[in-house]
């Protein structure tokens, strides 16, 4: 939704905002603030779980040696 | 701005910051490339993404509280006063509060964000410090905790402490930090000492009869190239601590104006004057660990920065002989104590980090409350810089809100098993699946070739 609807120069010192859906900001900052909790809980999962796989290889410390890309 | 000359003031007061803020992304840049070329080839990848996932990790903390913090503890809370809720001048507490109009594009604002983005990039700065000591067996998303903990609490806490023109450091101490040694630098060392202590060091860096072997730097061209954008964004960093044009006469309440640059305590200094002791310390620590090094490029590198840091709380005053001096005494002590407490304590940092930002830190503070003695600390408060202000100031900064908070953290998740990567990850290397997937792809694409 427009906050601003005539750039004339008479109503330019009068403006303060003009990001839309003002009045609005404690939504999305709900929104965010959800969204970044559940981007550690999600990322710290996957972690633990490419460990768990690796973990279970029994790889050595040279076995990225073999893994060296020939690009 | 109904005038041309307050327009012109206030445009280019927000393009200034705006400067600084792009030359301070420099540091991150040279952060990530210094982290990667000391990092052994089995774990490139997993280090630089830990160091460029505090970018918005921290970025998005600062937003939500971390410059609602900074202008809301200047007293403490609970030392000299309790939590300033309400607006007391540009930028105070409710201004700062996420859901505030003025934390974004508002007509009748230049500077709250563009002030907040250089802050922020102090926060990424602060945060990337320690990332560097821990590479190879932190768990990311620990870090990831870590980074915030330090990069958009602790730091800022010590910044309105210590940084805040009305912070109670600087009113009962007589705290003078302007390009931060210690807000910066000391409590970022500080912060990773604990960290380390807490995360022990990488499989064989010490060996069984307690020597140390060093491991690294694998590529000393990225380490070259990350140091030197480093110090480039570091110019950024100390014009980020002006403010550019101040009318200092009219708001000490002199009553006459005099328009001048100021440090980040309003008061006077010169672009001009700390350009000269940035090169002059820089110049100071180069030569010094050149020499304690015996040649070393990595630790000739380092001291260069050591040097700035430890020169950086007095150098909106000093002369650039006195910075070039301080810079290079710095440099021997923070390179001896960096040794001694790997060996003493089996303290593994993999870049050097607590030792450049933490004891030259330390080192700068003890040195600044002797050579500004008897300085004003304020242009507003009865307060002069002092030695034993100082060497409390370098006492919270590197200990207090450093050492402490990082080691109580680290501590916290290795009790949950979160802080360090299993044993047969450290050693396989934590990018040994994407090598895997990256060597596949390579045999298949060669095998078409054929």
């Amino acid at each position: 939704m427009a906050t601003i609807e005539t750039w004339a120069t008479e109503k330019l010192s009068e403006y303060t905002s003009i990001y839309p859906f003002v009045g609005t900001e404690w939504l999305w900052l709900i929104v965010a603030v959800v969204f970044w909790l559940w981007w550690h809980v999600k990322t710290s999962a996957k972690e633990s779980d490419d460990y768990d796989r690796v973990r279970s290889r029994g790889l050595s410390s040279s076995s990225h040696e073999s893994q060296r890309a020939d690009w | 701005m109904d005038n041309e000359l307050s327009a012109l003031t206030i445009i280019f007061t927000e393009f200034y910051y705006w400067v600084t803020v792009v030359l301070m992304f420099l540091i991150h840049v040279g952060f990530c490339m210094y982290e990667v070329g000391v990092s052994r080839h089995k774990n490139h990848l997993n280090t630089l993404m830990k160091n460029t996932m505090l970018i918005p990790v921290v970025t998005v903390t600062f937003f939500f509280f971390g410059w609602w913090i900074y202008w809301g503890f200047p007293n403490g809370p609970g030392i000299i006063g309790g939590l300033v809720l309400e607006a007391d001048g540009f930028g105070a507490n409710e201004l700062a509060l996420p859901w505030d109009p003025i934390m974004a594009v508002n007509m009748g604002d230049h500077i709250m964000m563009v002030f907040w983005a250089a802050f922020l990039l102090f926060s990424w700065t602060a945060a990337s410090i320690v990332s560097g000591a821990v590479i190879e067996r932190i768990r990311s998303s620990a870090f990831a905790i870590l980074a915030i903990a330090i990069g958009s609490v602790f730091w800022v806490i010590d910044a309105s402490w210590g940084w805040h023109y009305a912070g109670w450091m600087i009113q009962v101490l007589g705290y003078h930090d302007a390009y931060a040694s210690g807000v910066i630098h000391a409590v970022a060392g500080g912060f990773g000492l604990g960290v380390l202590v807490v995360l022990g060091p990488r499989i064989g860096k010490f060996n069984a009869d307690g020597s140390s072997n060093n491991i690294g730097p694998r590529n000393p061209w990225m380490v070259t190239i990350g140091l030197f954008l480093i110090y480039t964004g570091f110019w950024g960093f100390y014009a980020a601590c002006n403010v550019p044009i101040y009318d200092a006469g009219g708001d000490y309440g002199g009553g006459t104006a005099y328009f001048t640059a100021t440090n980040i305590y309003l008061t006077p200094t010169t672009l001009s004057g700390i350009t000269a002791n940035f090169l002059m310390s820089l110049s100071g620590g180069l030569l010094a660990g050149y020499v304690v090094s015996k040649g070393d490029p990595f630790w000739t590198y380092s001291s260069g920065l050591a040097g700035i840091i430890a020169a950086s709380a007095g150098n909106d005053l000093y002369h650039p002989l006195q910075s070039m001096i301080i810079a290079a005494a710095a440099v021997p002590v923070m390179y001896k104590l960096h040794y001694w407490v790997e060996n003493r304590f089996k303290i593994d940092d993999a870049v050097g980090a607590v030792a450049v930002h933490g004891y030259a830190g330390v080192f700068g503070l003890v040195v600044c409350g002797f050579m500004l003695w008897g300085y004003p600390a304020s242009a507003y408060y009865e307060v002069t810089i002092n030695p034993i202000g100082m060497i409390i100031g370098a006492v919270i900064m590197f200990g207090v809100l450093g050492f402490l908070p990082g080691w109580i953290i680290a501590k916290i998740l290795n009790s949950a098993g979160k802080l360090r990567i299993p044993e047969e990850v450290e050693r396989a290397g934590l990018d040994i699946e994407a090598m895997e997937a990256s060597k596949a792809d390579s045999n298949a694409v060669a095998a078409l070739e054929r």
